[in-house]
């Protein structure tokens, strides 16, 4: 089920009420069933792969608990992340694999493709459960004893197909608790989610046609269409990502839980690593955490420091897909992050605006990488900003223009605030016509037949 | 309790306050771009006291023809008094001119209304067909109301019900369970079409022909059908144009398409073409019985009529225009 449809317009309330109606000891049993609806709206039967994935952490959960002997809690561990590791590997990169096997074997033994169909939120779910298996591991929580209440952490519906990652020791007590409904969380829940579909359903939608034309024929536009093309895909996958996070956030708030903050103003950001600090942060932290840090950190020796964070940040480009594009985007950042640290000293005699700029461009190339289809796509992006400039031909409209100096004004002026709080204590007259302006917005201007989220990719 | 209640109390007020400010500054705009099909209709039909009402049929060309005049504009053409004026848009069946016949609004001109009656917007592929979602969104704006409930259905993709997959599979089920008259050679659409894929056709040689087997198999499943006038949706949209056009006072005129019967004939069998026919009698004699003028057209083209050799279409060449504008001028020129 999407977020930007009337079957979740229609869900969201359902289940609201029966939580409701619900004695509060079995509400997480309605949330549980309504997670599985949810996800069984896309394809039913890969509930199973959730299911296994559930399982297998479950259980290994409960024995990692119970092991003594460090090398059997290691054998459980291993056993974790071959079964996570190796259902995400199957399903999202072997026919990648594959293919890169195909171009070095002869053609006589090139291998068959395999047919697999990417299960919607598989790297959300899967990266999920492994966070509780070595949170487990690293005596961080204490496991799950009751199946149910961990399949409901596994599968908890506003998350569950494209985060933000939650951590067990943040959500699980929260959905244990199940709160009875509060007029200031349901309030808040419902602008985060009104702001949201704005930022999907008119701001996304509307300039996802104009970057799309332009990628669809990049061989026929010239530089201040290259240049467009770009600044919009880096303002539309901001307002995809970040609308979905906000729904997700106010959904949950609806039940009276926090979700944390996937984002936070990451194009004001003035330093790599403080885009990555504002950027999908969920995924962000779980690498430093589950990756970064268990490689040594910023503890190790310089050369070995600089491996780490190639590795963290190739990992997180390939966690997004299976192609090289992403590996090269994911790099891209390491080597900018690497090359900051390197002139930190020179760069923080530098004005704030000049960095902050200097960041925006290095983000705005990087996702050339990251939209492009195939490398041969995006190097020609790239040979496009060579050419002499002129005026532009791709099909942009006055609601893609509007929605790009919207996103622009509102990420300056409302910095890492998100609307729920900035709008929370105004005025009731402003509050309410700002709620007419965004839900007349989300109304009339949203695009029918819009792009899928983005991130339902990953 | 009623603090809750005066919020919602101004969330509707405040909706309903949203949709006049839609309807006044943002409606018109929507329909230019989402519902061109219906903003056309609207101007014609409020201008005109003739209108004929069609698909592709209307106005596909042969590469060959040197007369590129659509079957109405020859039509119009030779009765310049009657002002015929055409609306055809691709796709389109009984259920659209329905539903736009009902907008023409009661001050309006019209006096007589021509609408094709295609025999294969009757069959399964057309009825859940995949370019249905695309007509029915185009309808949707002008139809729902209050007009910011339908924008807001229309942004959230929730026009139409059905998926393409879902219509594909209804589509399938019907051919499936289709009960076939016993005179028939099976007793379904879907066995008929296996058998014939089976055995193949056969040339004078007896080898077997892929295409023809093909196509043979395609226009089984166009037409192999029996009409049930008492729940089949076509049926009804005509019932419905028909009470309308009485309503109205319009003179309403069905015109028959030619279909490609020697062709069937020849692919599918003689069963095939004698159950076209009776399909044709039955709504012949029903709408003749509901005092419309019926021009039956289904056998009157050779199969060089027909532009699309390989696939089962209702576009003719010059001749066969003209042969359709021949026998309509001939109605239209009768006292009704």
């Amino acid at each position: 089920m999407l977020f930007d449809s009337l079957e979740y317009l229609i869900f969201l309330p359902l289940v609201l009420g029966l939580y409701s109606l619900f004695p509060q000891r079995s509400r997480w049993m309605l949330l549980l069933a309504a997670s599985y609806v949810f996800y069984g709206f896309w394809r039913i039967d890969y509930l199973g792969l959730m299911l296994i994935s559930t399982l297998v952490d479950w259980y290994i959960g409960l024995r990692l608990a119970q092991s003594r002997s460090d090398l059997r809690r290691k054998i459980w561990l291993g056993v974790s992340l071959a079964a996570n590791l190796g259902m995400l590997g199957y399903f999202k990169y072997a026919r990648w694999i594959v293919e890169n096997l195909n171009i070095l074997l002869p053609p006589e033994n090139v291998l068959g493709l395999p047919e697999v169909l990417l299960p919607v939120g598989i790297s959300f779910y899967t990266f999920q459960t492994l966070s509780y298996t070595l949170d487990v591991y690293f005596r961080r929580v204490e496991p799950e004893k009751e199946l149910g209440r961990f399949a409901l952490y596994v599968s908890y519906f506003p998350q569950l197909v494209a985060g933000p990652i939650e951590r067990f020791d943040r959500l699980s007590p929260q959905l244990k608790e199940s709160k009875d409904l509060r007029w200031e969380d349901f309030s808040a829940g419902l602008r985060l989610i009104l702001f949201g579909l704005v930022l999907k359903s008119t701001v996304a939608d509307s300039l996802a046609p104009v970057v799309d034309r332009f990628y669809e024929e990049v061989g026929s536009f010239g530089s201040t269409d290259a240049a467009i093309a770009s600044m919009f895909y880096a303002a539309q996958i901001y307002a995809d990502f970040s609308g979905y996070s906000l729904v997700a956030i106010g959904s949950a708030r609806l039940f009276g839980v926090e979700l944390m903050n996937n984002f936070a103003a990451p194009y004001r950001a003035h330093s790599i690593a403080g885009f990555w600090q504002r950027w999908h942060i969920s995924l962000s932290t779980w690498f430093r955490d589950y990756v970064y840090l268990p490689l040594g950190g910023n503890r190790a020796r310089a050369f070995v420091w600089a491996r780490n964070i190639l590795i963290v940040f190739g990992l997180s480009g390939l966690w997004h897909g299976a192609n090289w594009t992403f590996l090269i985007w994911g790099l891209g950042h390491g080597l900018l992050y690497l090359l900051e640290r390197r002139f930190e000293p020179l760069l923080s005699k530098t004005p704030l605006a000049l960095r902050r700029a200097g960041v925006q461009i290095g983000v705005v190339l990087l996702w050339i990488w990251f939209r492009s289809p195939d490398a041969h796509t995006a190097l020609e992006v790239f040979a496009r900003f060579a050419q002499q400039p002129e005026l532009p031909r791709l099909p942009v409209d006055a609601v893609a223009v509007l929605s790009f100096l919207g996103l622009a004004v509102w990420e300056w002026t409302a910095g890492a605030r998100r609307f729920d709080e900035l709008i929370g204590s105004r005025p009731i007259w402003l509050r309410w016509a700002v709620y007419a302006v965004l839900i007349y917005v989300l109304i009339a201007f949203s695009r029918p037949g819009g792009a899928d989220f983005i991130y339902f990719r990953f | 309790m009623s603090k809750l209640f005066q919020r919602l109390l101004a969330m509707f007020a405040l909706l309903f306050a949203l949709n006049l400010v839609y309807a006044r500054f943002g409606l018109k705009a929507d329909l230019e771009r989402y519902s061109p099909m219906v903003l056309r209709f609207d101007s014609i039909a409020s201008a005109t006291e003739a209108l004929y009402m069609g698909e592709s049929s209307n106005w596909t060309t042969a590469p060959a023809d040197t007369d590129m005049r659509s079957i109405s504009q020859m039509v119009a053409d030779r009765l310049p008094e009657l002002g015929l004026i055409d609306f055809t848009e691709p796709a389109t069946h009984a259920s659209y001119y329905l539903r736009l016949l009902e907008r023409v609004p009661p001050e309006a001109k019209l006096k007589t209304v021509v609408v094709t009656l295609n025999l294969r917007s009757f069959g399964a592929d057309w009825v859940h067909s995949r370019l249905e979602p695309q007509l029915e969104r185009q309808m949707f704006l002008a139809e729902i109301k209050p007009s910011l409930f339908a924008r807001l259905r229309l942004g959230f993709g929730s026009t139409v019900l059905d998926s393409p997959e879902r219509r594909e599979r209804i589509r399938n089920r019907w051919w499936d369970r289709e009960s076939l008259p016993a005179d028939m050679p099976y007793p379904s659409t879907r066995l008929w079409d296996r058998a014939l894929n089976e055995r193949g056709w056969l040339d004078s040689d007896r080898n077997r022909q892929q295409d023809s087997t093909q196509l043979g198999c395609h226009y089984v499943k166009s037409y192999g059908f029996a009409i049930d006038t008492a729940s089949h949706p076509r049926v009804r949209d005509f019932d419905s144009i028909a009470r309308l056009a009485k309503r109205r006072q319009w003179r309403l005129v069905l015109l028959i398409l030619p279909e490609n019967i020697r062709q069937a004939e020849a692919l599918a069998g003689l069963e095939l073409a004698r159950l076209m026919r009776r399909n044709r009698d039955l709504l012949m004699a029903r709408y003749e019985s509901m005092g419309v003028e019926v021009v039956d057209q289904l056998d009157a083209l050779p199969a060089s009529s027909f532009i699309d050799k390989d696939w089962t279409t209702e576009h003719y060449n010059q001749e066969g225009r003209r042969t359709i504008a021949d026998a309509l001028v001939l109605r239209l020129n009768s006292i009704p």
